[in-house]
């Protein structure tokens, strides 16, 4: 059978095979580590879901190989196998582990719900898992070795639960509020337009590849900037990022834990689970932390800009149009939003460096 | 030529007919109380049809217009403590006892209607139309009527249904010797089944004080009395019994009378039951304001015969020839019934866009739909509870399961002369067939009752003991299939009684029976009732694993107010563990379960004989289960808290139980729990029970059909597999 490069975190797309546990026609037991997997996070052991001998090595160490690429093929010995299994489980019981189905080939994830509720939990992409329950359903396990790829949980436990991480999601009644003290009150106050056009075929490529009810919005995409940014600026107090709705009653914001942690995937999922389940409860007093908020605005041409809503860096992007930008001496038609960043005076840290466009 | 002897029943069976001497003899004011009480029922009769026939009343109404000479006659010759129960059609019964109840000193027919007489037709009407202010809270309607205080023990659907209770009611009298006797009122269609001679058998044979009186209206809905039977002077059946019969003409109030005050004397005497055959005749069809002329089984000419013997005419005539009464007053006597009757329907019924309905704000509130299903449980408000392992007392390790049994039961016999044990044998071989009621008979004759082989009849005898209140049955079942035999008292008489009265009346029984798979006993022997009982919500399930336990939950099953089916297991007879030396005092909660085993992997749910095994196969195997003996089984009392709690940590379930597929427990209980804790789950819920069939006498087989100890292990190894864990040795 060929041993394929499982997914080993959210959104894996490769691995680069770091080394080799076992060499060709190295006998390999059932559960036995034969490889060393290195992700963008971690290093991982891939290890045999059955046993056989080692025929053929596919791809060397220091190289790469997409998840799903065959990267060794092993020799199965049925009477082996079968004794080794049926010591302990009837053959019927064992583990799938032949050709285990991929839940990225088909649109149904299969999971526990227990899976799918720590995968929301820890914001980890159930899209890409490998499961290793029953007819590939991703259960518990995977959804931890996933997350304690990515880092997010400590001790493999479930994390906290939701209505605690939320707690402080905040309704903002209106943005004009915010405004009036804003005037009142000192803040920064900075402005520019962004070409999107790269932007927006990198959302096409992504979306391409996902199901249709899973697909990222041009939102998710500057959430998940927004966190990468501020983790490596180190500018915020958590590493949460709040997202601005505007509801029929105003402004509503809801909080994303650990954003940095989560892939553009993780985030749209959660994102789309909390405005579909959180009813945001009245701002209170411990809302008043730093939270780098964002809030996008999907109506084209008009754009609108967010005052220090909760004392907090707030991105407003929106005004989205086609116009013409020059480019190498000439005028070219592009797509451009206009991006405005609002910071309150009493943000306790200065505006990270990076965080400035001009 | 043989020689033959002809041989003599042991008891007589007489007709009687009041003579015109009878008539002349009879106090007028008896006669006229018997009239004024057959005028107000059928004008109350008369008012039902008409309501019926104006869609008002839901249900059938089965009218007895026609038949009321028995139930006045009989019911006259009652005194306030004598109790009656009847069938579907007994509308007439409750009233006349009811009246005699609520008017003791008879009515005058010159005087207006009471009070006390306008509420009771008010209140019966409510009950009939589905009213909160009937007596049974509108649960019971027509057919379910219940005034305990009156001597009204409830009328009931089943043909033959309410006998055996009637019995159980009889029996309480007999034991306080207080002098009282019950009638059991039913129709000729119920003569021929069993629960009737089953129960004719068994109070003969105790001799308990109960008139079986026989309606005899020539039909059972449209099918007659010569085509149901060979023999149809139905009061014969008394000869097979030895039980001293009647047959008297229903027709004829006085006659009836005259047989009952025959019957009483008899029955208050200590000379056990009677039979009393009334013809009569119910001028309309089985419900409803046809006669049954239109629908063909009987002729107009035979109605016509009949309604010339009409009891209310030939009461009037003999009190006419007296001159005890004009025929104005007769005329006045019916008019004021039927004045009473429209009064009384008038402020329950209404008129609404040009269309007749029921006030709207007489309805019970719908919130009222399972109150009183089963009791609240405030008798253990102020119990003492205790568990094997925080016990303060001594205990005493290596006791045998099944002498736990008799020694609690004993303790309890013993400090309450309430407990009655009975069932088939217990009282013999040394404490029935297990031992488990050891000493009982000696100690306790008078309250440990051997039984006829008739489940049927003793379960409901149980039923009418425990709804009576003085006394507190335990019977048992010798195997738990006898469940099917005894199937209407255990589950449409015992267990819907307190729901279908109206909530209030306390059911305390106490169904003890062993599971005996293993034993070769066979198809019909070898039947866990757990998951059967659970689909009655009036019955509650306990299931000791321990003795320390059995101790407890018998106990609590004592105490409850409610039935309670007291689960045990051959396999668990010979088992020891530990009790205490002295104190067989205490108690374990109805609802509450108990984690035997702690672990992380998986939840296991098991009770009986179930939980050793498993604990036993999850050492040995060294897996990582969580394993709670839920003790408590009906769905009132599975202890949610303790279970959810389990799989909120172990994200994994399973429901280990050892009997056939068809009747198991863990269905249900899979599906509860899915619906609570589809969240926490990492995997579908998993269940080992035993084979789709029965399980077999024959050995091999018998072990193939039952969940066995490899089924188990193998569940296990799965449960761990399917959480994409490896499986272990």
């Amino acid at each position: 059978m060929n041993i394929i490069l499982p997914s080993l975190s959210a959104g894996m797309e490769s691995g680069v095979i770091a080394r080799w546990l076992k060499s060709v026609g190295d006998q390999v037991e059932l559960g036995e580590p034969i490889a060393e997997v290195e992700t963008d996070k971690t290093v991982v052991e891939l290890t045999a879901e059955v046993s056989g001998r080692l025929k053929e090595i596919l791809v060397e160490p220091g190289n790469s190989a997409d998840v799903h690429q065959t990267i060794a093929v092993l020799h199965l010995q049925e009477a082996h196998a079968a004794t080794n299994v049926s010591s302990v489980v009837p053959v019927a019981f064992a583990p799938p582990s032949i050709a285990k189905p991929s839940c990225a080939q088909s649109s149904r994830i299969m999971a526990s719900p227990l899976a799918r509720r720590i995968a929301l939990e820890n914001g980890i992409d159930l899209f890409g898992l490998t499961g290793s329950g029953p007819r590939g359903r991703i259960v518990k396990v995977d959804v931890q070795a996933a997350s304690a790829a990515l880092g997010s949980t400590s001790g493999g436990t479930a994390a906290e639960p939701i209505s605690n991480r939320t707690a402080n999601h905040a309704a903002i009644l209106s943005a004009e509020p915010a405004r009036s003290r804003g005037a009142a009150e000192p803040q920064f106050h900075y402005e520019t337009e962004i070409e999107i056009d790269a932007l927006l075929s990198l959302l096409d490529e992504i979306n391409a590849t996902r199901p249709k009810n899973r697909q990222i919005s041009f939102s998710d995409l500057f959430v998940r900037a927004s966190a990468v940014v501020m983790r490596l600026s180190g500018a915020s107090l958590t590493n949460d990022i709040g997202v601005l709705d505007r509801t029929t009653d105003g402004f509503r914001r809801i909080i994303v834990a650990n954003a940095a942690d989560k892939t553009v995937g993780a985030l749209s999922s959660e994102i789309h689970h909390l405005r579909e389940h959180v009813d945001a409860a009245p701002a209170r007093a411990d809302d008043q932390v730093d939270v780098f908020t964002v809030y996008v605005s999907d109506i084209a041409g008009v754009s609108l800009t967010i005052f220090g809503a909760d004392r907090a860096v707030t991105l407003s992007v929106g005004g989205r149009k086609r116009c013409p930008v020059v480019r190498g001496g000439n005028l070219v038609p592009a797509s451009v939003v206009k991006c405005d960043l609002s910071v309150d005076h009493t943000t306790r840290r200065s505006i990270p460096r990076s965080l400035r466009w001009n | 030529m043989p020689e033959y002897k002809d041989l003599k029943p042991l008891a007589p069976w007489r007709e009687i007919k009041a003579s015109r001497d009878d008539w002349a003899a009879l106090e007028p004011e008896l006669g006229t109380t018997m009239l004024t009480q057959m005028h107000l029922i059928r004008a109350f009769e008369e008012k039902v049809l008409e309501l019926a026939a104006q869609g008002l009343v839901h249900g059938p109404a089965h009218s007895a217009i026609g038949q009321e000479g028995g139930a006045v006659g009989s019911a006259i010759a009652m005194r306030p403590g004598d109790q009656v129960n009847g069938s579907h059609r007994a509308h007439h019964q409750f009233l006349a006892k009811a009246l005699c109840f609520v008017e003791r000193d008879g009515i005058d027919y010159q005087e207006p209607f009471s009070g006390e007489v306008r509420h009771l037709a008010k209140r019966t009407l409510a009950e009939i139309l589905g009213l909160a202010q009937g007596f049974c809270k509108g649960r019971g309607g027509s057919m379910h009527l219940r005034w305990p205080e009156s001597g009204n023990l409830g009328t009931n659907a089943i043909v033959g249904g309410g006998v055996p209770i009637a019995a159980g009611a009889a029996w309480v009298h007999r034991h306080f010797n207080t002098g009282n006797v019950v009638y059991t009122f039913f129709g000729d269609g119920a003569v021929n089944i069993g629960s009737v001679l089953e129960t004719m058998n068994i109070a003969a044979a105790w001799k308990l004080p109960i008139c079986f009186f026989i309606e005899n209206n020539g039909y059972a809905v449209s099918t007659t009395v010569a085509e149901s039977t060979a023999e149809t002077r139905l009061s014969s059946r008394g000869l097979a019994f030895g039980i001293s019969s009647f047959k008297v003409d229903g027709m004829d109030p006085l006659a009836v009378y005259l047989a009952s005050e025959e019957a009483n004397a008899h029955m208050r005497t200590g000379h056990g039951p009677t039979i009393i055959e009334a013809d009569v005749y119910r001028f309309f069809h089985q419900n409803g304001a046809l006669p049954g002329s239109a629908f063909g089984y009987r002729t107009k000419q035979e109605e016509a015969q009949w309604r010339a013997r009409d009891p209310l005419i030939q009461a009037a005539q003999h009190l006419l020839e007296r001159q005890i009464l004009g025929e104005g007053a007769i005329a006045r006597l019916r008019d004021q019934a039927l004045e009473m009757m429209n009064a009384i329907a008038s402020e329950l019924i209404e008129t609404s866009e040009g269309k007749r309905r029921i006030v709207p704000s007489l309805w019970p509130d719908e919130s009222f739909r399972d109150f009183g299903v089963r009791g609240n449980l405030e008798e253990f408000d102020h119990v003492r509870f205790e568990e094997e392992e925080t016990f303060g007392g001594q205990l005493k390790p290596g006791v045998k399961f099944v002498d736990t049994i008799a020694d609690v039961m004993d303790r309890r016999m013993a400090t309450d002369p309430r407990i009655v044990v009975m069932g088939e044998d217990i009282h013999r071989l040394k404490g029935g067939t297990n031992g488990a009621t050891r000493g009982l008979a000696r100690k306790y004759p008078d309250r440990c009752l051997g039984t006829p082989i008739c489940e049927n009849a003793f379960t409901g005898l149980a039923g009418g003991m425990a709804a009576d209140g003085r006394v507190r049955p335990v019977i048992e079942f010798m195997y738990p299939d006898f469940v099917w035999v005894a199937a209407d008292q255990v589950f449409n008489q015992i267990g819907k009684a307190r729901h279908m009265f109206g909530g209030g009346n306390a059911m305390p029984l106490v169904l003890r029976t062993k599971v005996a798979m293993g034993t070769g006993y066979g198809s019909q022997h070898s039947m866990d009732p757990a998951g059967i009982f659970a689909t009655a919500p009036g019955w509650r399930i306990v299931a000791p694993s321990t003795p320390f336990d059995y101790v407890g939950l018998m106990n609590s099953a004592l105490l409850c107010n409610d039935p309670v089916l007291v689960l045990e297991h051959v396999d668990l007879y010979s088992s020891t563990g530990s009790t205490p030396t002295e104190d067989l005092d205490f108690y374990i909660p109805l609802g509450k379960a108990k984690i035997v085993r702690t672990g992380s992997r998986m939840t296991i749910l098991t009770y009986l004989s179930m939980v050793r095994t498993t604990v036993q196969l999850a050492d040995e195997h060294g897996i990582d289960a969580e394993i709670i003996d839920l003790r408590s089984l009906d769905r009132a009392s599975v202890d949610w808290q303790t279970i959810e709690a389990s799989v909120r940590k172990t994200n994994n379930l399973l429901i280990v139980e050892q009997g056939a597929a068809g009747t198991s427990y863990g269905g249900w209980l899979a599906d509860e729990a899915q619906r609570r804790l589809f969240d926490w789950l990492d995997q579908p819920i998993q269940r080992v029970h035993g084979a789709d069939a029965s399980p077999s006498i024959s050995k091999v087989l018998e072990a193939a059909a039952c969940a066995r100890p490899g089924d188990i292990t193998t569940a296990l190894q799965e449960m761990l597999v399917a959480q994409g864990l490896r499986a272990v040795a």
